[in-house]
């Protein structure tokens, strides 16, 4: 390395996080020597940053030479969980405010899982990795997102995966079943694995199989669990699962109906894909809140697979058998209510309040048609920390068996509910112009190199991905 | 050559200063913070996020990322909280619509880590750190192993005026001097009877967890 290089601003602050990172979860005392090695730096440049970031507080000196982190790092824990974007008091006429809210604090209860640390230490190794992410599908714009802000943290942390190789199963459990043998079998140091149905016994099977022969596998967004109710239970074979709560997403956005429409009503369902956990534990906690409701009826169930043709053919057999227009419609994601909106259009009928966000179009259609709305944003930026999760495995760090990332409650202004706030206005959270299928929680993502091809069973790369260091 | 570390952990503190003081939603942002030229920015913002250090959140703006909270909470010899905090709070945020921190406490110094506002008091500031203007009766040096269950007031000088947060303890770590992990409520306007209880209860979802393992 030369020496202008090895001065480069960009280098020494890696030095810095690398040195700061070395210490543990104690802050036990560490060596000069071990902290070099960690830093990947000689003596001459590891003391003149050791005695640095002794005079800034960030280290300390302690007895026999050794150093531990200092009270100015303990201030780099500070910090936001989220940001909050609304700072004002809701209307006191709002809708839902003169009907008997059923009690829901008891399924508000801490869930244990949150706090449940996954056992990593037999996974440490030392970087670069060769990850395989067996990929359900890319057969939305939210899946393509999810895929983007993936990639975007691979090419963040190119330094540490030396390749990357991914696979769609288009949906096909039997072939993602063979996917993974074929990405697990050609020696790969960790799975990422999004199952095509949560409840296939040929992917648990084989997931059970390598992590058996001590492959960590991290699940994104749907896990291999069948039938259970959220984060009740996890399949053994997982070391992670990084998702976001589908029953919050269910249970808020199915509350927000209920009272908007003053606890009476006939509603239909649209859920996305059948099997799929978020889908089903989505329904789950939906049907569960409007059971509470005696004057709401579920008139139909209907499934979209998530797309917007999904949800505009599920409508249309909905109105092809005869049924009135609902008051309500519940989706469990924009990515097919915006096919409900536009075939209740086409019919020339009026849009009853809808549910479900992602996609920038939904926002778009509901406010300049001023559609109530309630949206919940599954977050696609879960792609980014799936895969900070998977280096954290590898580098055998402490890491939740469930990590969940947070969801946002968006509303158009006026149309909050007794119990539902906004946390950010649809008028604000809106991109007016940004595409339609631009699915709006992706954070940062790489544009193109992920999900050009949906072809079932073709690489999602083009080839391999190589992320050299 | 001495310089040369300092400058590096000067760009350092003031990167890593930038999410928690303003709204970064882009490298762009980042260079109007610190004053320096984008280029150097965008390779300084890379590196950080190489490590861990920053991340990006659901709409693209930098936060700081899992790794930066591991060592603050190493610091002060609670490595768990980093990844407790965050979901134990948004958890509570979500049942009690209230504002809660993680912090520690020794002596007379309050740490906060990770926090979360509700919508009621997204309006309150809080820092980094507090002078106490008393020790409390649990934890630090006085830590006697007999504080489950107890919830206190921490008196603090914030903005100028008095003003006290309600918390309990989570867990000791070793040394001298003791440090106390402790759940913080932010207490609002007007009289709220259910406050310590409400801390309590939150506590007690995770002291046992942290306790275990560190």
């Amino acid at each position: 390395m030369s020496r202008s290089a090895a001065d480069a601003p960009g280098n020494n602050l890696q030095r810095i996080a690398r040195i700061l990172l070395a210490f543990d979860a104690g802050n036990a005392p560490l060596t000069a020597a071990a902290l070099f090695a960690a830093a990947r730096v000689g003596r001459s440049t590891g003391f003149g940053l050791l005695r640095a970031l002794g005079k800034a507080g960030y280290l300390r000196r302690v007895e026999h030479g050794l150093w531990q982190l200092g009270e100015r790092a303990a201030a780099l824990a500070f910090s936001p969980i989220d940001r909050r974007a609304i700072q004002f008091s809701a209307r006191e006429d709002i809708a839902g405010a003169d009907i008997a809210v059923p009690d829901f604090a008891g399924q508000l209860r801490l869930d244990p899982n949150l706090v449940e640390f996954a056992d990593t230490a037999r996974f440490r190794k030392a970087a670069p990795y060769r990850l395989g992410f067996s990929n359900a599908s890319v057969g939305n714009p939210w899946r393509r997102a999810m895929l983007g802000s993936m990639g975007y943290a691979l090419s963040a942390r190119a330094d540490k995966i030396a390749r990357f190789d991914a696979l769609d199963a288009g949906d096909d459990p039997q072939l993602q079943a063979r996917q993974i043998d074929q990405l697990a079998g050609a020696g790969i140091d960790l799975l990422l694995v999004s199952v095509a149905n949560s409840g296939s016994a040929a992917i648990a099977a084989r997931l059970r199989h390598w992590a058996s022969r001590g492959l960590p596998i991290v699940a994104i967004d749907r896990a291999p669990t069948a039938a259970s109710p959220d984060s009740a239970t996890q399949s053994d074979a997982l070391t992670a699962f990084v998702t976001a709560s589908d029953a919050f997403i269910g249970r808020v956005s199915a509350l927000w109906l209920a009272e908007f429409l003053r606890g009476r009503g006939r509603v239909w369902i649209l859920s996305g894909l059948q099997g799929a956990s978020p889908a089903v534990d989505r329904q789950a906690a939906a049907l569960g809140v409007f059971s509470e409701f005696p004057g709401i009826t579920v008139e139909a169930v209907s499934y979209t697979g998530w797309t917007e043709q999904g949800g505009y053919d599920a409508v249309g057999d909905l109105l092809a058998s005869g049924r009135e227009i609902p008051h309500g419609v519940w989706c469990d994601s924009g990515l097919q209510g915006i096919g409900s909106i536009r075939r209740l259009s086409d019919a020339g009928a009026p849009i009853p309040p809808h549910t479900g966000g992602d996609l920038n179009a939904m926002y778009r259609i509901c406010l300049r048609r001023r559609v109530p709305l309630a949206a919940l944003d599954y977050p696609a930026v879960m792609g980014a920390r799936a895969v900070e999760t998977a280096l954290d495995v590898l580098a055998g760090r402490p890491t939740l068996k469930r990590a969940e990332v947070p969801v946002k409650v968006v509303l158009p202004k006026g149309m909050e509910t007794a119990s539902v706030k906004a946390d950010v206005f649809a008028e604000s959270h809106v991109e007016w112009d940004s595409p339609g299928d631009k699915i709006l929680s992706q954070g940062p993502a790489l544009a193109s190199g992920f999900g050009g091809k949906t072809e079932h069973g073709e690489d999602q790369n083009g080839g391999d991905l190589r992320q050299s260091g | 050559m001495a310089a040369t570390y300092d400058k590096a952990v000067e760009r350092f503190e003031r990167l890593m200063r930038a999410p928690v003081e303003t709204r970064v939603r882009a490298p762009m942002d980042l260079a109007r913070f610190t004053g320096w030229p984008n280029s150097s920015v965008y390779r300084a913002a890379a590196a950080l996020e190489a490590e861990g250090f920053l991340s990006r959140d659901a709409d693209g703006a930098f936060v700081r990322g899992a790794q930066s909270l591991r060592v603050g909470w190493s610091a002060q010899g609670f490595g768990r909280m980093a990844l407790l905090g965050p979901p134990v709070l948004a958890a509570a945020r979500r049942m009690f619509d209230r504002s809660f921190f993680v912090a520690s406490i020794s002596r007379r110094a309050l740490t906060v880590g990770s926090y979360c506002m509700s919508r009621g008091d997204s309006d309150a500031q809080l820092q980094a750190r507090y002078e106490l203007r008393e020790n409390p009766d649990w934890g630090g040096e006085n830590g006697d192993g007999a504080r489950a269950a107890r919830v206190d007031t921490l008196h603090i000088d914030a903005a100028g005026r008095r003003a006290f947060f309600w918390v309990a303890p989570l867990a000791e770590a070793p040394g001298r001097p003791a440090r106390m992990a402790c759940l913080g409520l932010v207490p609002r306007h007007g009289l709220h009877v259910r406050d310590p209880e409400i801390v309590r209860e939150v506590a007690a979802a995770f002291a046992a967890r942290l306790e275990g393992g560190e």
